[in-house]
């Protein structure tokens, strides 16, 4: 029982943070509006991507 | 293509990324795979438990950067989900050991509580149970911010705080996604 349900999670593992990155986009978007400061500006919080 | 091919398109294109980073994350994860197999549950295992649940982070958040780009049709999720993993590595491990310490205090603090099951340890139990899943959302929380942007180490943890505690309608929808998922 342990076996099955703790390989499910993992193997589900994706389809579900599929599911919280739907959910937590509008997060990103908002740290990116009001906390993120390009690297033009030369300060320490830079965007990644 | 017409509108029906494009979204069979979408819809295949999300199914293959899906997959594949499923396995990538299988694999990231090995250690804790083997855990999982080999180890009973006990609370005495709970250190080599606290070990293995250590690459978890980086493959975490290496998951959750790469789902962000899965509607870009020219990427492969291998070179999004290994990029993202090498580049944060570091990076995510600063934020996930002290998570893991902390849920790792209050998983045994629990199960001391359950061996002596006293009214007051009853109490204290649903207590540190309420804020092992909070920090299971506000890991989430970090590792998102963390693997996406480039704060301090104390701004990371102040952020994923005060996104837990503000948006409340999207911080009770990750502990419905999640709920759904255990249950």
């Amino acid at each position: 029982m342990f076996f099955t349900s703790d390989f499910i999670i993992i193997f589900v593992s994706s389809l579900v943070a599929w599911f919280l990155m739907l959910n937590t986009k509008p997060i990103i978007q908002d740290v990116k509006i009001k906390f993120v400061k390009t690297e033009e500006n030369h300060t320490t919080e830079t965007v990644k991507e | 293509m017409n509108d029906n091919q494009m979204g069979f398109f979408r819809f295949s294109n999300y199914v293959y990324w899906l997959i594949i980073l499923n396995i990538l994350f299988v694999v990231a994860n090995s250690i804790l795979f083997a855990a999982l197999i080999t180890l009973i549950p006990t609370i005495s295992n709970a250190i080599l438990y606290y070990i293995a649940f250590i690459p978890t982070g980086p493959a975490l958040a290496a998951l959750f950067h790469s789902l962000r780009l899965a509607k870009e049709k020219d990427l492969s999720p291998v070179q999004v989900f290994w990029g993202a993993y090498k580049e944060n590595y570091k990076d995510v491990l600063k934020v996930w050991l002290p998570i893991i310490t902390v849920f790792f205090i209050l998983l045994v603090d629990i199960q001391y509580f359950n061996q002596s099951p006293t009214l007051l340890n009853q109490i204290l139990n649903g207590i540190f149970l309420v804020a092992i899943f909070m920090l299971v959302i506000f890991s989430i929380y970090a590792l998102v911010i963390t693997t996406h942007y480039k704060f301090r180490l104390r701004d990371i943890y102040r952020l994923s705080g005060f996104y837990l505690l503000t948006w409340i309608k999207r911080t009770t929808g990750n502990i419905a996604i999640l709920f759904l998922t255990v249950v």
